[in-house]
């Protein structure tokens, strides 16, 4: 047989298999161990030097182990995935820098597996965006009702992108409301809403993002030296709606109220007066067409607090530090048989500031993808 | 744009305060550690270019688009850049990025989520925090409360969500105080409308060292380390400033050495130069006598106003850019003002002091190099260039070996004298 290869090569070989064979690689048990670590990392530093030789361990995996540290993110806890994602980076780059590509097949496979997290789906999508650039206009098309709220970000961006480029009005307004169903990022879907205003299309924003624009109002209580988000004012100890109670200055009343916000803001300094140091409640009545877990998501730059059918969910004494609509996100089951009864407490501080005047809040209800949900207002 | 006159700086600036904490043993010269490098502003070697053009890449050795947008400033530890950025519809990822400095090329890139809140001002990043290094670690902060250890390599040591202990910690303008490295721990300063406090982690593990609770009121500006004297006997401590005054605690315990409730800028960070120096109605110095348990006022000057930018003192002068974008400058307790440079536009950027030159970037991305100390010609307070970066530039630049390096919300460069 003819020599095709040179004669250092058989020993180099050698070499080369046994110090592949010598140097540790953890098998897969080990590496699910690790993983387990990681997911599991809380906030505490319990721990932190374990779980630091666990990401050295897990980072240093074989690319063709990337889709099982993505999958560890399945129960992962908020710095579990960030143990998780950084590690995911740092097998991804060397691959990378080692041999100037990733496995495109691998990574597409666990973008398009919506059983996967979605987290760890983004992370796949982010690497194989670096591999493949036709990968988006290829994958975000079949994404826009993706569960992984940042692939369906982008989805919607790019079918925002085919509306602004097209050239009649109809299929204009055909993709902008296909996009509008599809997204869930509120400010996308106000720049969406405006294009198609601009086009002649109004959109009830409110109603198509789930607030709630029915309240029943009471107040003011006293919130003197802020001591109302504490204080136990009578619509927490009972939602009888007949009759005054006693109010900051006198009796006050449940009223009805309104609200004609796009957004579902209600304006208490317009509802209830335009006051400092006080507490005013908001009542709804929810039913839904079918027992379901619901999110309530608040915004005020108020102090609030929430209860769902008689039961406190959260408490938020922040005053005057930014709104935003989903500030704050609670979940809770609701029943279809009966009237499911919403609270929120308000209270206003001094306005000793002249960006502390608003006294306001807003609130949806939504899947937990922050759809708007069947729920009838009573 | 237009040329700078062509001189070369002069003589290197020495680090000479006894009182600045020195760096790790790891840490060497040709580093820029964090926010303002040491706490002062004042690179230790080399000299800057005298113009650049960062359109025809003039003077511009290299610039990168970063991964997100951000105020925080870079820092450079043994050849690394590291800039930190924050990207995503709901601006909830985090970067923590390499480069080489001296090619510009990307080393590593490490990308986490938010795990606090996000919701920031236009102006400013949930990046917007200057990360901080001991020379060996690095530990990068951001505005949603989340602080993360790596090593030059960019291996991750430890990861702490901090508003795990505490959920309503949130500022709506962006939480924008840099972490410090004091001793064994990295100190962080975490203040807002509601839950406050300041905390020092362990730098080997991240274990929770010490932490107080503090007002519930926004502050802006940064801790320092500074060396103070404890029976007789020097201890590693920081300075935390705030709108009711400021303290100095133990690094190691937390516990108070001094303190004084003057009321302090909630932006601008006070700077250690043989005196404290604290924006405080204008610029106030002070000392503290251990023996006698007793703070001393030193100097005092209310013209010096600084606005969101820090003071920077050099050689016995004080430099404060004002609100209205004035550079003001006067010699430490000489009552005087030794002369005012109108520069214009307002400034976030604390500017830096390589040699002889002032380096001040205002929002709009405009650089400004201004002449200091004894020179007569120029002399100093004049104007001897200036510079368009043609975007906004918030963070304040860091200089090492005579490469300035200047980030804008989404770009970062390093401008160096072309060699002859």
């Amino acid at each position: 047989m003819r020599r095709i290869l040179p004669s250092w090569f058989g020993p180099l070989a050698a070499v080369v298999l046994v110090v592949a064979l010598v140097i540790p690689r953890p098998s897969r048990a080990e590496l699910a161990a690790s993983l387990t670590q990681l997911a599991q990392a809380g906030p505490q530093p319990a721990g932190q030097a374990e779980l630091a030789a666990a990401w050295q361990e897990v980072s240093e995996a074989p690319i063709d182990q990337l889709p099982q540290v993505l999958a560890a993110m399945h129960d992962a806890t908020p710095v579990g995935e960030n143990w998780l994602r950084t590690a995911a980076d740092a097998i991804a780059e060397r691959q990378l820098a080692d041999a100037g590509t990733l496995p495109a097949a691998l990574l597409e496979e666990v973008v398009s597996d919506q059983s996967q997290p979605p987290r760890g789906r983004r992370v796949a999508y982010e690497w194989l965006l670096r591999v493949d650039d036709q990968a988006d206009d290829r994958l975000l098309p079949t994404m826009l009702n993706d569960p992984s709220l940042d692939l369906r970000y982008d989805a919607v961006a790019a079918l925002v992108a085919s509306a602004e480029a097209a050239n009649d009005e109809t299929t204009k307004k055909s993709l902008y409301s296909e996009a509008l169903a599809a997204s869930r990022n509120v400010v996308q879907i106000q720049q969406i809403a405006d294009a198609l205003g601009e086009l002649g299309e109004s959109v009830d924003l409110a109603e198509l993002m789930g607030f709630v624009r029915q309240w029943r109002l009471i107040g003011p209580f006293d919130n003197t030296d802020l001591a109302g988000f504490a204080a136990e004012y009578p619509p927490e100890r009972s939602l009888k709606l007949d009759g005054p109670v006693a109010g900051k200055a006198g009796p006050v009343a449940w009223q009805e109220f309104t609200t004609t916000d796009k957004l579902g803001v209600v304006n208490l300094n317009e509802a209830i007066g335009n006051e400092k140091l006080v507490v005013a409640y908001a009542l709804a009545t929810l039913r839904p067409s079918e027992d379901r877990r619901v999110e309530f998501r608040l915004g005020s730059k108020n102090a609030v607090k929430i209860w769902i059918n008689g039961r406190e969910l959260a408490a938020y004494e922040v005053y005057h530090s930014g709104e935003d609509v989903d500030q704050y996100v609670v979940s809770a089951d609701l029943a279809a048989d009966r009237p499911n009864t919403v609270l929120v407490k308000v209270c206003q501080n001094a306005k000793s500031q002249p960006w502390e005047q608003d006294w306001q809040f807003q609130m949806r209800v939504t899947d937990h993808l922050g759809g708007a949900v069947d729920v009838a207002v009573e | 744009m237009w040329p700078l006159n062509n001189k070369p700086l002069g003589a290197i600036a020495v680090l000479s305060c006894a009182g600045v904490m020195a760096a790790s043993a790891a840490a060497v010269a040709t580093d820029w550690l964090g926010f303002r490098n040491d706490g002062r502003s004042v690179a230790a070697a080399g000299e800057l270019p005298t113009t650049w053009n960062v359109e025809t890449g003039e003077n511009v050795a290299w610039q990168v688009d970063l991964p997100g947008r951000g105020v925080s400033s870079p820092v450079v530890v043994d050849g690394r850049v590291i800039v930190t950025s924050s990207s995503g519809p709901k601006r909830d990822r985090l970067h923590i990025t390499a480069y080489d400095a001296n090619t510009g090329d990307c080393l590593w890139n490490r990308q986490l989520w938010a795990t606090g809140r996000t919701l920031v001002h236009p102006t400013s990043a949930v990046a917007a925090n200057t990360p901080v290094s001991d020379g060996e670690l690095i530990f990068a902060f951001f505005s949603s409360n989340d602080l993360v250890a790596l090593d030059l390599d960019g291996n991750v040591k430890w990861i702490r969500g901090l508003i795990e202990n505490y959920p309503l910690a949130g500022n709506d303008v962006g939480m924008s105080s840099s972490p410090v490295v004091a001793g064994d721990v990295v100190v962080v300063q975490s203040e807002s409308h509601a839950e406050s406090f300041v905390a020092a982690y362990r730098k080997a593990d991240g274990a929770a060292v010490w932490q107080i609770d503090r007002p519930h009121a926004p502050t802006w500006c940064s801790p320092i380390a500074i060396t103070s004297s404890v029976d007789g006997r020097d201890v590693q401590a920081v300075v935390i400033q705030a709108g009711d005054g400021y303290s100095v605690r133990r690094a190691d315990d937390g516990t108070e050495i001094w303190s004084q409730g003057i009321p302090c800028a909630t932006t601008p960070s006070a700077v250690f130069a043989d005196y404290l120096y604290l924006p405080a109605n204008g610029l106030q110095a002070v000392s503290y006598d251990s023996a006698a348990g007793e703070v001393k006022s030193e100097w005092s000057e209310s013209r010096l106003q600084p606005g969101s930018a820090s003071p920077v003192i050099h050689e016995g002068r004080a430099y404060v850019i004002n609100g209205g974008g004035v550079l003001t400058c006067s010699t430490v307790g000489s009552g005087k003002i030794d002369w005012r440079l109108r520069l214009g536009g307002s400034f976030w950027a604390t500017p830096v002091i390589a040699g002889d030159r002032l380096v001040a970037i205002n929002q709009n991305g405009k650089a400004y190099l201004v002449a200091i100390g004894d020179s007569k010609d120029p002399p100093a307070g004049k104007l001897v260039g200036e510079c368009e970066f043609g975007e906004q530039v918030l963070a304040s630049p860091a200089v090492v070996d005579g490469g300035l390096f200047v980030r804008s919300y989404e770009r970062l460069w390093k401008l160096q004298a072309a060699a002859p």
